[in-house]
């Protein structure tokens, strides 16, 4: 049964990347696992480093993406499931992708981001070394629901694997309380630097303690409720990180850090902009130092890192280069904001919001994104995607000037007119909804570019 | 003469989901571009707060956690907010606000959590998720407030409501609440299409989010007329605002409802 589910769905890879059909993602694990339901475990079974999952609502991407990068720096043959195919179907579509007929794997290692709520279903299969939560924000809740529930998904998923390290985030207090679940080791990891922290108040998602109820205390916030917490009235309080950040500089286009590790500390100078970035390369630190991987390549790694796939990408329009930052809710509006306004210079932004289900179909969580908190004066805005005029309307009550706001629903008309608003040699900031980045793409990223998404086995020296 | 609205926020931490705030900004924003001073006064778990100067109260939603704290601390102001909302001051409560502004609320295990009666409603814990855009027809509840009031709307008073629902509780009102409308598109209190909110003198409950405020502005500016009508005793009429972009976002959202596919967990 499992050859013939290798079999058929290695047919199916085959033919569906051929014609281009939905470029087989997600059918050929579908088949494989609806011929053998066990296939996923058979063959994550025969990886030599086991499975690595990274959940979470923010990050998982990102975090991935750079963990594979410090892996192939240490020589690791590292298996990855596409980005947007993170349900347990995806997961198969990999695995089969890398199996051979007779159900072993060329890759040391699977590197898996995992979507929240089929957490249970993949840990079950897969039976994980390492699970990492990166934060929990709210994101898509119309899917989940409310964000308790969502944590008590990835929890229950946690529970009952003796054998397996659980990493959490030190500094979101809804993360850390998932403890209470776990039975195996747990490691933390977290900021320790006073010197940043925020006043916005904006999408301070879990701001009670998760036991009592209570008000929440910070020392200092980093971002939205991620920072030092305690509970004043049930004495909860942060776990000190094993693995940390500190001394942090941020620039709108880079940032420098920190790190570190069990033994060393590394200064690191690092090519991505935001806190949110930090947070994910730090998360990636902590799981390759778990894992056995020396300073030298996660620091390598992380010197010359890349955002992950329309999550920070330069486009070029017209002539004219646009930076396109996804973002999903209002944690990572927020954040796309800060970097874009670090130095507090006007700007011209696009803003797509489509109401998609990949998308999350509720948009009511523009209101949540704190546009107030930056001086928006003089910056030139264009709404667009299919809820155009949700957003239009959020800038309005921002106080962006009607003259400064360009409302236009095609996508590709609305990028033309951002870029025809840049100076000669200005950058343009776009910040997409997840739909809206990959239609931006679908017009103005070559296709040799779009290819490189795939599930793949990345192998050090390619 | 220039005039003036006070606006009590409840639990502005504790009760915030889905863009709640934005509400408050509607409000705001269109109290300043009148020139009207709108001054917020946030009221958190535990604060001593004497609501004798309040205009209008704002509640609206919150998780499950902590709706027991909220009850507990929203019970020792019942009275003060009763009398506000009896002697006509506006109150706007979205979902879980919606939910303790009504008699009580039953959870899945059964406990019941006290609300604060000022609709004569109750809600009970559904076991699934109601989620998806809402149109809601308020024809009958607006053509009442015109009558009741006899003055000019700046706006004619629109006939639909749209915003975004996500709950799982369901809500029967009693005799001596009336539903705010009725469902166009959507799932509504008791997740079977038909009745949508409620409401009491002026005090108004509903399940949308979305946010509600910005895509309806007439009803934004209906509660700032009755805030001005209570603080002041006599209607003030409103200057007109520029609502093009509203109103398109409104249509837009109308239209978007009735293509966007629903789902409920």
């Amino acid at each position: 049964m499992k050859i013939l589910a290798i079999f058929i769905a290695k047919i199916i890879l085959f033919v569906t990347r051929i014609t281009h059909l939905g470029g087989g993602t997600t059918l050929p694990g579908l088949v494989a696992t609806k011929i053998d339901k066990n296939v996923i475990k058979k063959i994550s079974e025969r990886l030599k480093y086991g499975v690595v999952i990274i959940t979470g609502t923010n990050g998982k991407t990102t975090t991935a993406k750079i963990l594979t990068e410090i892996l192939t720096e240490e020589g690791f043959s590292v298996l990855t499931n596409p980005s947007g195919s993170n349900l347990a179907r995806g997961i198969a579509s990999s695995l089969v992708g890398a199996a051979t007929l007779s159900g072993s794997v060329e890759a040391d290692i699977a590197v898996f981001e995992v979507d929240e709520a089929t957490m249970s279903e993949v840990t079950t299969q897969l039976r994980p070394k390492i699970v990492l939560v990166t934060n929990l924000f709210r994101d898509q809740l119309d899917r989940y629901g409310e964000l308790d529930k969502t944590a008590a998904i990835i929890g229950k998923s946690l529970t009952g694997f003796s054998e397996m390290t659980t990493i959490l985030n030190a500094d979101d207090p809804l993360v850390s309380s998932l403890s209470d679940y776990v039975e195996g080791r747990i490691i933390y990891y977290g900021l320790e630097d006073t010197e940043i922290s925020t006043d916005s108040t904006a999408a301070m998602d879990s701001k009670d303690c998760m036991f009592c109820g209570h008000e929440l205390e910070y020392e200092s916030r980093y971002l939205g409720h991620l920072g030092r917490w305690k509970c004043p009235n049930c004495r909860r309080i942060r776990t000190k990180p094993h693995i940390w950040v500190s001394e942090i500089s941020l620039e709108p286009l880079k940032s420098s850090y920190s790190l570190k590790l069990r033994r060393e500390e590394l200064k690191i100078e690092m090519p991505l902009p935001g806190l949110y970035n930090i947070y994910n390369a730090l998360a990636a630190a902590t799981i390759a130092t778990l894992i056995g991987v020396g300073a030298p390549a996660i620091s390598h790694a992380l010197r010359s890192c890349e955002a992950a796939f329309g999550r920070m990408e330069l486009i070029e329009v017209s002539g004219k280069k646009i930076m396109m930052l996804l973002v999903k809710n209002p944690t990572g509006a927020n954040q796309a904001l800060a970097a874009i306004f670090s130095d507090n210079k006007a700007k011209k932004i696009g803003f797509y919001l489509n109401d998609n289900f990949a998308d999350g179909t509720d948009i009511s969580w523009i209101w949540d994104v704190d546009f107030e908190y930056f001086d928006l004066a003089k910056t030139k805005f264009v709404a667009s995607g299919n809820r155009a005029e949700d957003i239009a309307l959020r800038l309005k009550y921002a106080q962006v000037d009607k003259n400064y706001l360009h409302s236009e629903k095609d996508i590709m008309i609305a990028t033309e007119k951002l870029a025809e608003l840049l100076d000669e040699g200005e950058i343009g900031y776009l910040l997409p909804t997840y739909t809206a980045m990959v239609e931006v793409r679908s017009h103005f990223v070559s296709k040799d570019d779009q290819l490189c998404d795939m599930g793949k086995v990345t192998k050090h020296g390619i | 003469m220039s005039y003036k609205i006070k606006l009590y926020h409840l639990y502005p931490d504790a009760m915030n989901l889905y863009g709640d705030l934005g509400n408050v900004i509607a409000l705001s924003k269109r109290c300043q571009w009148r020139n009207i001073e709108f001054e917020k006064v946030d009221v958190k778990i535990g604060d001593k707060i004497d609501f004798a100067d309040a205009d209008m109260i704002f509640m609206g939603g919150g998780q499950d956690r902590g709706q027991k704290i909220v009850s507990n601390d929203l019970l020792k102001r019942k009275n003060e907010i009763q009398n506000l909302v009896e002697s006509g001051a506006p109150a706007l409560t979205i979902c879980g606000g919606f939910q303790l502004f009504g008699k009580y609320f039953k959870t899945q295990k059964g406990d019941e959590i006290t609300g604060i009666e000022v609709f004569d409603a109750v809600t009970i814990a559904g076991d699934k998720r109601l989620i998806g855009n809402v149109v809601v027809d308020i024809s009958v509840a607006t053509s009442k407030w015109v009558q009741k009031f006899k003055y000019e709307m700046i706006e004619k008073p629109q006939t639909t409501l749209v915003g975004f629902e996500n709950h799982s509780g369901l809500t029967t009102l009693g005799p001596n609440c009336e539903p705010l409308g009725t469902v166009v598109k959507g799932y509504g209190n008791k997740g079977d299409g038909g009745y949508e909110g409620g409401w009491y003198k002026n005090a108004l409950g509903t399940y949308l989010h979305g946010s509600l405020l910005p895509k309806n502005p007439w009803l934004t500016d209906h509660l700032i007329e009755m805030a001005l009508m209570y603080r002041y005793g006599s209607p003030i009429p409103l200057d007109k605002l520029d609502d093009k972009l509203e109103i398109l976002a409104h249509k837009a959202a109308v239209e978007r409802a009735k293509t966007a596919k629903t789902l409920s967990l």
